[in-house]
């Protein structure tokens, strides 16, 4: 009873407060951001400007005919370059998006103007080769560049041929693939839900040290544990509601809600016992600014990884970050529900242990 | 309703110690005053007693409760107003009280009557934030008293009021100490002392040196003189007169009988003056 009452107290405190809004307003932020400024799928097509010098116009329609366009017709596009516009064919395929250029220097002008590739392909009068000149952008790994040079080696008819036919097999082959859009999601929960949920739990802190009111708290019979808790409460129950605001627009109702549900409150009670720790050992945000602030960063890291598998070094499995990332990720693909099951009583435990010590440095710390 | 022998704490746990070697003991219905400056050990004190600080040394008993092993219950017992106000600024006055009254175990004062008791009355729906100083400081005070409590720890209580709201707190302090209400007051201001207190500890440097009554402090550290003032062919003329010696008596006899006493005071020892004669400090 007493629990509940602390609980109402801090929900009534947080709705009159600017945080309880910040967290909302983030979270429509995100959602909007989501649905219509980030694409269902990223474009992967590669753009490029060619320059075809061939001097045979019957053998340049051959070319330009094994480009695939989709439409079959090439469309104009205009570019303006400082005060010239340059004018190309597009040639757009399911892969690629070709610009032909009517002149080498506009092409090289044209891919210095936009970073992207150019290349001249030139078919030699005399001895009937093909001869390939790329300018690229100078940022380029060397295993592109190697991968440039024997692309020509070889004939284009064994070439593409046995790319064509190169066998990829898919081994997990029951997961869920998620678009482009949804595989942010994991990130953004985690950042909107627990990283705020850290920082915000440690500024509501403060405020009641600024105010004074846990000394009062302390001299009722209710326990200092009931305070803690009510706080968490509200800052797990604020989270949760921010999340769903994010997840059931954009995946519906195709996952597990009990699992995500367990989860978000698991990783929002975790985040705030470590906000509480770090709230118990200063007096002010302005005392507390460079932790917190260190800690968000660190915490920040793995969304790296995630976005950039290629760097996944393993101390990053340290951070309690990395594993809520890969965890909502889990449940939005219907993968392993076992590991979040399994993840989310690491976070309950981790949280308790945290929320244990915030406890007995908050009795500790009590003063006069 | 207060025990406490052999009181020692040290906040760098050294042996320099804030409180060192405090004893003293407030039986029930007494109106208890902690008196010393600034520093010297008073708010170290009233915060172990009510639990607020980790007893190190000594032996604290609070309204029977052994404050080594301090139990949740006792805080259905006492009240606590604290010097710094420290009510919820986000939460009406009625909503701080409301939310309070519900933390307790035993049954509480109506937020409604307690405000009006401090002079809040029509103010339940205004936000604490939006108050003034004192307002939040008569706020506090009345949430101290939700309770009912047995035991009352008063941490000056009219600082920062004007003279009317504090003759108002100081009334209420009297009236609850008639229905039995112990009462533990810390304060640096002699003259609410004076007023309220059956007996009046001073603490200098963390060590009590002196407890008694103010009646008797004021007995054995006052002079038996009068100072008068009386006009003399249109001048005004000062006058200091024993009560004791016989001649003083018989020219303060003339004086009364000449009828030209324009003012005069008896001049008994003031709780400042006699802490100032003891500790050689002042209450600052």
């Amino acid at each position: 009873m007493k629990l509940w009452s602390s609980f109402k107290k801090e929900l009534l405190i947080a709705s009159r407060g600017f945080y309880f809004y910040v967290e909302l307003l983030m979270a429509f932020i995100l959602l909007f951001v989501l649905l219509f400024v980030v694409p269902e799928n990223f474009s992967s097509k590669e753009e490029e400007f060619l320059y075809l010098a061939i001097p045979d116009p019957a053998i340049e329609a051959t070319y330009i005919e094994t480009f695939e366009d989709l439409d079959g017709a090439p469309e104009p596009v205009v570019f303006k370059v400082g005060r010239d516009e340059i004018t190309t064919q597009l040639y757009e395929s399911e892969e690629a998006k070709l610009h032909v250029v009517a002149t080498e220097a506009d092409m090289v002008r044209l891919a210095e103007d936009r970073h992207l590739y150019g290349a001249t392909i030139q078919l030699d009068p005399v001895d009937g080769q093909w001869h390939y000149t790329y300018y690229l952008q100078g940022n380029e790994t060397s295993r592109l560049k190697q991968l440039l040079l024997v692309l020509h080696a070889q004939d284009d008819a064994v070439v593409f041929p046995a790319a064509e036919n190169q066998p990829v097999e898919t081994l997990a082959s029951d997961l869920v693939l998620l678009s482009d859009r949804e595989n942010l999601l994991p990130v953004f929960l985690t950042f909107n839900g627990a990283l705020m949920g850290f920082f915000i739990i440690a500024a509501y802190i403060f405020l009641d040290k600024k105010e004074g009111v846990i000394k009062a708290y302390a001299v009722s019979p209710s326990p200092l544990w009931h305070y803690l808790l009510s706080k968490v409460l509200v800052l797990t129950l604020t989270m949760l509601v921010t999340s769903l605001l994010l997840i059931v627009p954009l995946m519906g109702l195709q996952i597990h809600y009990p699992l995500t549900v367990l989860f978000l409150v698991t990783t929002g009670f975790f985040a705030s016992g470590l906000g509480l720790i770090v709230a118990g050992y200063f007096d002010d945000m302005a005392q507390s600014f460079a932790v917190l602030f260190l800690i968000m960063i660190g915490l920040m890291l793995p969304a790296l990884a995630y976005f950039s598998p290629s760097w996944n070094p393993a101390w990053l499995k340290v951070l309690p970050s990395y594993y809520m990332i890969y965890g909502f990720r889990e449940i939005f693909r219907q993968a392993d529900l076992g590991f979040v099951v399994r993840l989310s009583a690491a976070f309950l435990a981790g949280g308790a242990v945290l929320f244990a010590g915030a406890h007995a440095r908050f009795r500790r710390t009590l003063t006069v | 309703m207060i025990t406490v022998e052999h009181l020692y704490h040290s906040y760098g746990r050294n042996d320099v110690y804030a409180v060192k070697d405090v004893s003293f003991d407030i039986p029930k219905g007494e109106v208890f005053g902690f008196l010393g400056p600034s520093g010297a050990g008073k708010s170290t004190t009233q915060g172990i007693l009510t639990g607020l600080l980790r007893l190190q040394q000594g032996q604290v008993s609070v309204a029977g409760y052994d404050v080594k092993n301090l139990k949740n219950s006792m805080f259905n017992r006492i009240g606590m107003s604290f010097e710094q106000s420290n009510v919820y600024s986000k939460l009406t006055a009625r909503e701080n009280l409301q939310f309070f009254a519900k933390l307790y175990d035993v049954p509480t004062r109506d937020p409604d009557e307690l405000l009006k008791l401090v002079g809040l009355d029509g103010k339940g729906q205004i936000r604490a934030g939006e108050f003034s100083k004192g307002m939040k400081h008569r706020l506090t005070f009345a949430r101290s008293m939700l309770n009912n409590p047995e035991l009352w720890f008063l941490d000056e209580p009219t600082t920062g009021l004007d003279p009317a709201i504090a003759a108002t707190i100081k009334g209420i302090i009297r009236e609850q100490n008639q229905q039995g209400v112990t009462v533990f007051l810390t304060t640096h201001n002699m003259y609410i002392a004076d007023e309220l207190c059956s007996r009046v500890a001073f603490i200098v440097d963390g060590e009590i040196k002196l407890i008694d009554s103010p009646k008797n402090l004021k007995l054995q550290h006052g002079q038996s003189v009068v100072a008068v003032e009386y006009g003399d062919d249109g001048k005004l003329v000062s006058e200091t007169l024993s009560t004791v010696d016989a001649q003083s008596r018989r020219r303060l006899q003339d004086l009364i009988a000449s009828q030209r006493i324009r003012t005069m005071h008896t001049k008994e020892a003031t709780l400042e003056e006699i802490f100032i004669q003891v500790t050689g400090r002042e209450l600052v």
